[in-house]
Parts: C-alpha cells; structure tokens; sequence
C-alpha cells in the first residue's frame, strides 16, 4: 500500500468524525416539518440579520483597531516585540466568562450595560487578538523596501498605504476577518450578558432551542443558515480574488 | 562621455550621524547631466546613506543636497524626480510584471501606458512576461522589472544601489554591459553604487573612491586606477605595489612590473596564480613583497622558488601626493 494514503487516514478519520457526521446529524434535523418551518419564520432571518450586521460591525471595528496595533508592534525592537505579543494573547488565559463580567464591572459605571454598543463592544474586546495576530504575521513579512520604493515612483503616504501595503497584506487582512467574522455570527453569552435582553442573537436563539430541547430542529435550521453564510462569504472572496491571482 | 556640463545631484557637505557616528563626514559630489558616476568603497562606508539621503528616505543632519539647482531639503520623496533600483529589487509582491512597471504611470496619470510599458520591458528584454507574478521571476529577471519599473517614468536620474550584487557572475558581466547600454541610450544620469572596483572602473564615466563616511577621490577610471589621490584609493581600485623611491612613496600596478634578465631588483618567486588569460606572480625581494602580472601562458613557466629579475616601467608609476596617508 502507498504510504502517502496511509498519511491521509487520521486527517479524513478526524474530519469525519468531527465535521462530516455533525454537519449531517444537523441537516437531517433541519429538514424536518419543524425545521423547515423555522426556515420560513421571519423571527429566524431576523435575528440571522441582527447577527450577520453585529459580526460585520465587530469585524470591521477589529480590522480598524487591529491594524494600526499590528503596524506598532511590527516596528517595535525585537524583544519589546514579543512582550507586546505575549500581551495581546495574555487575555486568553482568563475564562471567557470572567472576562465578560470584567467588563460588566468597567462599562457599568458608563451606563451603558443593556445596549447593542456594549455587546459589541464586549464581542471587539473578545476577538480582537485573533485580528492582531494574523495582521501582525502579514505586516512583519513585508519588504521594508516595498513602502520605499512605492514612495520614490510617486505614491503618496495614502497612496503607499492603499496600493501597496494593505494589498500586500491582504492575506493576513483576510485571515483576520474569518477568524473574527465566523465566531462573532454565531455568538451568544457575551452579547447576552453585556447587552442585555435586547442584545438577543441568532446564537442566543440556537442555544435556546437547544438547552430547552424544545425546538433543537429549528435551532439546526439556523445553524444551517449561519455555516451557510459564512462559506458564503468565503466563497465570494475567493472568486472575486482568484481573478487578480491573489490565491 | 557627455560633454554637456549642467549638473544633476549635486551634494554639498552632506553629514549624516547616527548614534553619535559619522556615516556620512562631509560629502560632496557634482554629478552632471547624463553622466554615468559612480560611488565606490568597501563595505559600510555609507554609500547606501548616502543614496537613501538623495532619495528622500533618510535625511543628512547637515548639508544640502541639489537636483537640476533644486535644493532637496523640503521635497518629499514621492516629489523627487529620481528613481531608484534597489539590492533587493522591492517589486510589488501582489501585482504582475506589467502592473509593477506601470505603477509609476499610474500615479503621475501618464497617457498611453500599455506603449510605454511595453517600451520598457523591451528595452530590457523582458517583452513576453507581462503577466507573471515577482514570485516566478528569476532574480535576474527581477532585476530587470525593478530597472524597467524605475527607466519607464523618464526620471532625471536614475539611483542604484549595488543592482547586480545578488547575482553571479556571469549574469553580472552580461548586465552590466546591457545597463550601460540604456543609459547611454536614453542619456539618463545614472548613479551607481558599488563596492565591486572592476564593475566601476568598466562602466563609470567618472568614480567617486569612498571610505569611512568620505570621498577619497573623484576621477575617471584612468585617473583613479592610474592617478591614485592616496594609498587608500591604491589599494581600493585593483592590485598594486607602494614602494619608496627617491624618498617619494610610489605606485606601481602589478602590468608595470615584467620579468627581465638582470636588474638590481631580484627576489625569490613565492606564488604563482594562473587566471587564464593572465598570471600574478608574487614575488619576495628583501622583506617586501611584489605582484607582477604577466600574461597567463608566460606566468605558467615560472614555478615558485625560481629566482627571477624584476624591471619596472617607471613611466607608468605614480608618485603619492606628500602627506597623503
Ligand atoms: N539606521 C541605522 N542605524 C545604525 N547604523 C546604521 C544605520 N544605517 C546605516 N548604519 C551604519 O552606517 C554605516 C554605513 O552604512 P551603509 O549602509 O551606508 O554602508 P554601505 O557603504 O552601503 O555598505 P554596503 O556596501 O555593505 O552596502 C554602517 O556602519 C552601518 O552599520
Ligand atoms: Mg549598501
């Protein structure tokens, strides 16, 4: 037998047991009566709206913050570099939900606990290492001649920016938002706790429908419709970035 | 060589300090229209500052620094009229050959780009790769957009630092008669960096010797190679012997010195390398050492150990200026 097949097994062994078998446990839930009649419920591609603009907003608010801290720490001496990465990962060794309370305790005084502001703000705070990160690993490998030599030809420092490094960088751009935008769609406790009741997103509605055990086919239905968006989009910017050979 | 004298960079005392170093110590150079100069020394001497000050990437803590009588100090880079090639060509990773050439066209909303692009690579023989991306470019043919993508916006000088230092040897020769080539072709002010004294001396209109943040000399190869200012520049600009004569300090290139029957210089042979076309032989007279270049078939019959009688063409040698170091 090949042993270059042999060294496929435990990779597909792994993506079946752990991708394939859920995702068709899911479907076949969601293309039942009940399931399918969640797909027709306007409450459902609501609350898909609500989440599918929150993680817009988040990704964006997270590339505009995230970029400009990539762009330091990649100028920063070698060593004061990895400090300053070991701090942007630092928040990850604190659970989830004592972060979030953190922030209940720092916005509250604020007075803006229970809004949308505060749920995305929490969500921001959240994601934004995994922003940073792959922005950073993009930005560092870039030429230090390449800003240069756009300048001499005549760029501006806009222009330099905008033709030259971010479309450079655009790898470690993408990697930023998928790593952002695919959780943030699906997210619940955070938005729940810092915004409050209104904050309700399509996670929260998953969830429910779930834990209850009442309505786990409608709650498959929309986890469906989330996975579904996400390749989507992915789907979309391939297309659109394969035409100029980015990938 | 050009015998227009307006001048194009011209740098007057230019002093760059870098924690408390002098990497630049008073420079000054008048480089004219069209001319080929180029800026020769070892190894962190300044030249890539100096370049980089002319560019607009760095800026000298004295000095001023001029194109066509313009003074550079308040103009940004991206309004100088100059372009640069660099050592480690810096094309635009995410666009294709043609792109990274018109990026310049471009920006200065130039007219019939596809012509001029097209005219560009052609000129250094690159027509056909339009669309290949850097990655799959060799690093000649890197070397080859990176000029391209500088001639093609028609700057009044073109800046190049060490353009042919990745590249093996070969493909170095082949280059360097081909950049001389569009130079003279498009009448372009070049700069040129290097600290390879065969390639300056080959293609230079006129040599600017540097060491430690200074200009040792300028000159035309000839005066450089044949005139030196100082032992430094001697040393620096091909092999040669310094040798005391009349109470004077004395240069005399190794193809000054031949074999002879009997003379009062006489030494044992010590070394002999053959180079093909050529032979140097060094050979111990007294405590001194001499080099004697002769022609590679006559060098292979002398072995070492043999006793041989030195004749110097003494028209040909060059007496050290007085107190030059
Ligand atoms: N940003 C900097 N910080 C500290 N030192 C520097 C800096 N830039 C240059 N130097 C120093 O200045 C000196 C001259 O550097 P430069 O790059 O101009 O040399 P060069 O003549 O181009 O040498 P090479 O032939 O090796 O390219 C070197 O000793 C270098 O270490
Ligand atoms: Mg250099």
């Amino acid at each position: 037998m090949n042993d270059r097949r042999w060294w496929l097994f435990p990779p597909i062994a792994w993506l079946s047991v752990f991708l394939a078998l859920p995702v068709a446990v899911t479907a076949s839930k969601a293309f039942s009566t009940a399931g399918l009649e969640a797909l027709a419920s306007p409450t459902t591609w609501r609350l898909v709206g609500v989440s599918t603009l929150v993680a817009a907003v988040t990704t964006v608010a997270c590339l505009l913050a995230g970029y400009p801290v990539a762009w330091c720490i990649s100028r920063m001496p070698e060593r004061r570099r990895r400090w300053v990465l070991f701090l942007v990962v630092l928040p990850f060794w604190a659970n989830l939900l004592v972060r979030t309370y953190a922030l209940m305790t720092m916005l509250r005084p604020f007075g803006v606990l229970d809004t949308w502001f505060a749920a995305v703000f929490g969500l921001w705070h959240g994601w934004l290492p995994f922003m940073v990160l792959p922005l950073y690993n993009a930005i560092e490998k870039l030429p230090p001649r390449l800003a240069e030599a756009a300048a001499d030809l005549g760029a501006t420092p806009a222009q330099v920016f905008f033709k030259v490094v971010v479309p450079a960088t655009m790898p470690g751009i993408v990697a930023g938002c998928v790593l952002v935008f695919i959780p943030v769609l699906g997210a619940f406790a955070t938005p729940e706790m810092l915004g409050g009741a209104q904050a309700f997103m399509a996670g929260s509605r998953i969830q429910l429908a779930f834990l209850s055990g009442r309505n786990p086919e409608a709650g498959a239905a929309m986890t469906l419709v989330l996975t579904a968006i996400t390749l989507l989009l992915l789907w979309g910017y391939r297309r659109v970035h394969r035409s100029e050979g980015l990938l | 060589m050009s015998s227009r004298s307006r001048l194009s960079i011209v740098a007057k005392d230019v002093v760059r300090v870098i924690d408390g170093r002098r990497i630049l110590d008073g420079v000054s150079l008048e480089i004219r229209e069209g001319e080929f100069f180029s800026l020769l020394g070892p190894s962190g001497c300044g030249k890539t500052t100096l370049l980089r000050c002319i560019a607009g990437f760095d800026r000298p803590d004295g000095g001023t620094l001029e194109l066509d009588g313009v003074d550079l100090a308040r103009v940004p880079t991206h309004r100088r009229d100059l372009n640069m090639v660099f050592q480690s060509y810096a094309l635009f990773p995410h666009l294709d050959v043609f792109e990274n050439v018109a990026f310049g066209l471009r920006l200065a909303g130039s007219s019939s780009i596809p012509e001029k692009v097209r005219e560009a690579l052609d000129l250094v023989s690159l027509a056909g790769a339009e669309r290949r991306k850097p990655a799959t470019l060799s690093g000649g043919e890197q070397q080859r957009v990176a000029l391209a993508r500088a001639i093609v916006t028609r700057p009044k000088a073109l800046l190049l630092d060490e353009p042919l230092g990745a590249l093996d040897l070969k493909l170095r020769k082949g280059l360097q008669v081909e950049l001389r080539r569009i130079q003279s072709m498009l009448g372009m002010t070049f700069l040129y960096v290097t600290h390879d004294q065969d390639e300056a001396l080959s293609m230079s209109d006129r040599i600017a010797v540097m060491d430690g943040g200074k200009v040792r000399q300028i000159g035309t190869p000839d005066a450089v190679y044949r005139r030196p200012a100082d032992e430094f520049v001697a040393r620096f600009v091909g092999a040669v012997n310094i040798v005391d004569r009349e109470g004077r300090r004395v240069v005399v290139r190794p193809e000054s010195v031949r074999l002879t029957e009997s003379s009062d210089i006489v030494g044992a042979v010590d070394s002999v390398s053959y180079f093909g076309a050529r032979s140097l032989l060094r050979v111990a007279v007294g405590d001194a050492t001499w080099l004697v270049e002769l022609p590679g078939a006559v060098g292979r019959s002398v072995h070492a150990g043999a006793r041989v009688a030195l004749a110097v063409d003494w028209n040909e040698a060059w007496p050290l200026p007085e107190g030059a170091s």
